[in-house]
């Protein structure tokens, strides 16, 4: 169980979300290996289904990481992607999996910090759930 | 206004970064140049330095070098030299000698680019420098870390090849020192690059000791604190002394450093190896062409301009950019080269060697299957197995059909070798793939091809264990993107060709005189009801000029030109658009109003914060510095008979909440306080610092201060002086802790004056309208791009004055000069390319829902009664991508983020694991 690695695709909006990665490589951190990273240019351009389809290709763990509430240079995009999230986490439970899975997260162009430890604390939660498919 | 200018191209002597930028900021706007440059290649000193502050951007000088060897209307002279140049405005001739011979050329105008060099410290005795190997330059130390030098990044100490424990720097080498050197000025980088060169250091191995001897740190520029505040995190030692001299320890290759603390007691102390962090100094070659030119120079034999045409030489038609007008920095330098350039544009019509590139038009390659070009980019600072690891996974890649190194000329190369392959898209890896963005897009335009068919790839990694698995997935992903791209909509845009300037104030009013002199029509809008800015109580200069007889008559000059439209008292609400067609709706008599223009210039000021320190606001003879200032321009013989007056640096300024150095505050309060002694002899005069910052040729008014009797003294931060009022006289009695003396001093003062942190005054709001970043202390961000100082975030927005950084009037002329310069580039042309990265609706299968037009943010989407579609103007479109999400019959789509990558990826991604 414990050298469990759970399998997790990010979405990530190219403005806050990809300066903090920058500012986070400039601090010496990366993401691990187990998240993989998919751009968007906001992250309003997310639908539900790209985001179902990766458990469908059996990874264990989503999570769409965009700008702060206030702070989206395209007013609205951060907050359609928070309800599509909701909505994905209502089907992923009519279909018996853990709504956890999925999450939704608020990063700052500043924080290098936020972005790495986001990566982390999904990681964290997702191995407390246990793989989505276990052999 | 409207008689003729003389016609000409232009001779640009030196091909350092000062020159490239004049080269190809003047071509850009259609002139022709000459680029003469004495030795092999150009660059100047860049190519000799390890990383530029604040990010390595050795990327960004050799593609700027291949654009001005390319450029048809540059025209490039290396090994060449220039005899003597003679002639006037509109013409001018330039007598050179070349390899081949002698050779004259005509040119209407001149900028004098060239010339610094650092100073040879082999003539100090007191650093063995020349004697004892492991005494190095900061030149020398760059050279020794540089990954590409002759050690490869191992940085071994001269003498024995060990890897150096324990590092010295020594500040001022040739600097600020009448005696010695000759070199009496400060010469303002070498703190900054002392600092870069000991976290280089710390990045290369943490454990090494840095130890940085200095008289005051001076980080007064842009970002600058926030590298001194990293370098103190990171255990770079921090020593105020002077040395005495430097010796071998006896017994090894070891240095004993002899030095004289602050409290005056000698110490002694070993290291592996001594940097000299040497000072700049004119070359002495361009010195002496200046003065066949007829140039005037500084005492410091640097080219002498007034502050208020700061790249303007005494002769008119030569200007003078870069390290020969004084010790400037990269920034300050291109700043300046484009500030030539706008000198130029108002002087000169453009006489061009060939016309303006045509593009060919796209070739259709609908039915085409994807063939990939990957092109890649590596960065000296990256491991050395990045290269072969790239290769090796493209070649995994059946939609890849050739892979290519580049360097150097970036774009011709990558032009040459897509069409040799007829390759339709384009894959690049680099370090910071955003910096390329433009080249990516100019060599598909050039090639032929739609200027959006190409997928970047960070090829930065930083855990070297994990480095292929994270490369693989980011290839293979840019791979799978790239290949479902369909070219995108383009469409072209005629230039509104008129400027917008927000702000009133010297730079705003700066930029529009500059962009109106080169014929463009500018609207200046300013919130207040008068405009002026801080201009108002500016009573001086640092080297003593009326700021106030300048400031009316460019007010003057403003108010009479036939191109400017002054609007004050006038708000700004909304702006939208795209580079080369904004509209900005303006507020003005209750009146909303929407102006059309093709650029922006965001100079909105700044202000001096009020403090909540030091009795301001309790004490009647405590003044904000701006205050005390407009007071003394207002009465000239205020504060004549005070006995004792108290400067307070630093209030409220780099510590937190405002980290950051308000850059201009040491000499204005120097410069206040040597107008006081002129009036008044007698009177005492403090300067409570923490260091002393009269960076530049600012020192020789430090110097004449303390000649003259003003008294320094210098607190520690966590040690502030404390202000009270005197029972009785109502006096400011301030009370410090003198670090000589080691005691603490108390003066009665009759006024005291608190130079706070300036802050940027409506920087949130324009970022808001404007939709341009700010950085960590709140003023506008610099472009992405990189060595762009007054570009900001956003394409066609460009910025200058106190909104950007502090700075004092001169450099605030600079960048406003240079903001009109940039602004150009984009007003000189006649149409604008739109599209690429937006949203487009398919009328066939639009059901006229009305959904796009509720959703996009912007209120883009309209329904087209014509076509019964819905329609987005691609020039206003932003390219979130949320109508094409939202849309129920799927009728929009993005080329560049389609829905077929977004489903594909999860299974591109995992393919790899």
């Amino acid at each position: 169980m414990t050298d469990f690695k759970p399998q997790i695709i990010a979405f990530y909006c190219s403005n806050c979300a990809s300066s903090a990665a920058t500012i986070a490589e400039g601090m010496k951190k990366s993401l691990p290996e187990n998240i993989r990273t998919v751009h968007v240019p906001c992250s309003g351009r997310i639908e539900t289904l790209h985001l179902l389809k990766p458990f469908e290709e059996g990874v264990d763990g989503v999570y769409v990481a965009g700008c702060q509430e206030d702070s989206c240079q395209y007013i609205s995009g951060i907050s359609k992607a928070a309800r599509r999230v909701e909505q994905v986490k209502k089907i992923l439970e009519s279909i018996g999996i853990e709504p956890e899975r999925i999450d939704v997260f608020n990063l700052s162009a500043g924080k290098g910090d936020a972005f790495v430890d986001t990566a982390l604390e999904m990681t964290e939660k997702l191995r407390a759930l246990g793989p989505m498919n276990p052999a | 206004m409207s008689q003729e200018k003389p016609k000409g191209p232009v001779m640009i002597i030196g091909g350092g970064i000062a020159g490239i930028q004049a080269a190809l900021s003047l071509a850009g706007t259609g002139y022709g140049v000459y680029l003469v440059e004495q030795k092999a290649s150009l660059g100047g000193m860049i190519p000799e330095l390890h990383r530029l502050y604040p990010l390595c951007a050795c990327c960004k000088l050799d593609p700027r070098i291949a654009a001005c060897e390319q450029d048809p209307n540059i025209q490039v002279m290396v090994n060449t030299r220039v005899l003597d140049v003679s002639g006037k405005v509109g013409d001018f001739k330039i007598s050179l000698e070349t390899d081949g011979g002698k050779k004259d050329v005509e040119a209407g105008a001149v900028v004098l680019a060239a010339g610094i060099e650092t100073f040879d410290p082999s003539r100090y005795e007191t650093y063995e420098y020349g004697h004892l190997p492991n005494v190095v330059t900061s030149v020398e130390y760059e050279q020794l870390q540089k990954p590409l030098g002759p050690e490869a990044g191992q940085l071994k100490r001269p003498s024995d090849g060990k890897a150096p424990e324990k590092i010295a720097w020594l500040q001022c080498v040739g600097s600020r020192d009448l005696n010695q050197c000759d070199a009496p000025y400060c010469s303002s980088v070498c703190c900054m690059y002392a600092l870069k060169e000991a976290l280089n250091t710390k990045d290369w191995s943490e454990d090494t000791e840095t130890a940085i001897f200095y008289m005051d740190m001076r980080t007064h520029g842009k970002g600058f604190e926030g590298v001194l505040n990293r370098a103190e995190e990171r255990d770079v030692r921090l020593i105020r002394s002077r040395v005495h001299t430097v010796d071998a320890f006896p017994g090894g290759d070891d240095l004993e450093i002899k030095y004289a603390d602050e409290k005056g007691e000698l110490q002694k102390e070993i290291f592996d190896m001594v940097v000299l962090s040497v000072g700049l100094r004119p070359a002495g070659e361009a010195v002496e062409l200046a003065q066949k030119m007829g140039v005037d120079l500084t005492a410091d034999h640097f080219v002498h301009t007034t502050p208020f045409r700061p790249v303007a030489t005494n002769v008119p038609g030569i200007f003078a950019c870069g390290g020969i007008s004084g010790p400037h920095d990269i920034g300050q330098s291109i700043t300046q080269a484009a500030a030539s350039v706008s000198e130029i544009v108002s002087l000169l019509s453009p006489a061009p060697f060939s016309p303006p590139e045509a593009y060919p038009e796209p070739r259709d390659i609908t039915d085409q299957p994807p063939e990939i070009l990957f092109a890649y980019h590596l960065c000296p600072a990256m491991g050395s197995d990045v290269g072969a690891n790239i290769e090796e996974i493209a070649k995994t890649m059946p939609a890849v059909s050739s892979v290519l190194e580049v360097g150097g000329d970036v774009l011709g190369s990558l032009v040459e070798k897509l069409k040799e392959t007829q390759a339709t898209r384009v894959l690049f890896g680099s370090c910071t793939p955003v910096v390329h963005k433009p080249l990516m897009e100019a060599a598909l335009k050039q090639a032929g091809l739609n200027p959006y068919l190409y997928e970047t790839v960070d090829l930065r990694v930083v855990d070297p264990d994990t480095a292929r698995a994270h490369l693989q997935d980011r290839i293979r992903m840019a791979a799978a993107r790239v290949a479902l791209i369909s070219p995108p909509l383009l469409k072209t845009y005629p230039v509104e060709k008129r400027a917008l300037v927000v702000g009133g104030g010297i730079s705003g009013l700066e930029s529009a005189l500059a962009l109106a002199n080169s014929g463009y029509p500018v609207t200046v809008v300013e919130k207040e009801k008068i405009l002026g800015g801080h201009a108002r109580h500016v009573r001086k200069t640092w080297q003593g000029y009326d700021v106030q007889e300048y400031f009316k008559t460019l007010v003057d000059s403003v108010n009479a030109h036939e191109h400017i439209t002054v609007m004050t008292d006038t708000q700004i609400k909304r702006n939208s658009g795209f580079p080369g067609n904004f509209v900005t709706t303006l507020n003005w008599n209750k009146t909303d109003v929407d102006l059309s223009h093709g650029v922006t210039i965001l100079a909105a000021g700044g202000d001096p914060i009020k403090p909540d320190e030091y009795l301001y606001g309790q004490n009647d003879n405590v003044y904000l510095w701006s205050e005390l200032a407009l007071k003394m321009a207002e009465d000239p013989s205020a504060f004549k008979d005070a006995d004792t007056g108290v400067f307070i640096q630093c209030v409220g300024s780099r510590e937190p909440g405002h980290p950051h150095c308000s850059n201009f505050c040491c000499s204005f309060s120097v410069r206040t306080a040597l107008d006081l002694k002129e009036r008044n002899p007698e009177m005492n005069l403090y300067v409570l610092y923490r260091d002393m910052r009269t960076f530049g040729e600012r020192e020789s008014i430090y110097r004449e201060a303390r000649e003259r009797g003003v008294i320094f003294i210098r607190y520690d931060v966590d040690n502030k002086p404390v202000v009270e009022s005197s029972k009785g006289t109502g006096k400011a009695r301030v009370v410090v802790y003198d670090q000589v003396l080691q005691r603490s001093v108390a003066l009665e003062a009759d006024f005291v004056s608190l130079q706070s942190a300036i802050v940027g005054s409506h920087n949130e709001a324009l970022s808001r309208i404007f939709r341009v970043n700010l950085d960590a202390n709140g003023f506008l961000a610099e472009s992405p791009e990189k060595l762009k100082p007054v570009v900001s975030t956003a394409e066609g927005v460009y910025m200058a004055g106190l909104a950007v950084y502090p700075k004092d009037t001169e450099a605030s002329i600079v960048q406003a000069k240079a903001a009109a310069a940039q602004a150009l580039e984009i007003l000189s042309l006649d149409r604008v390319q739109v599209g690429g990265v937006i949203a487009e609706v398919m009328p066939e299968k639009c059901a006229v829902c009305c959904t796009c037009v509720r959703t996009c943010p912007f209120d883009v989407p309209f329904i087209d009664h014509e076509t019964g579609a819905a329609y987005i103007d691609p020039g206003l479109c932003r390219g979130c991508g949320m109508c094409v999400a939202e849309c129920p019959g799927k009728a929009i789509v993005m080329a560049t983020c389609s829905d077929e990558m977004l489903t594909q990826a999860s299974a591109v991604l995992l393919s790899t694991s």
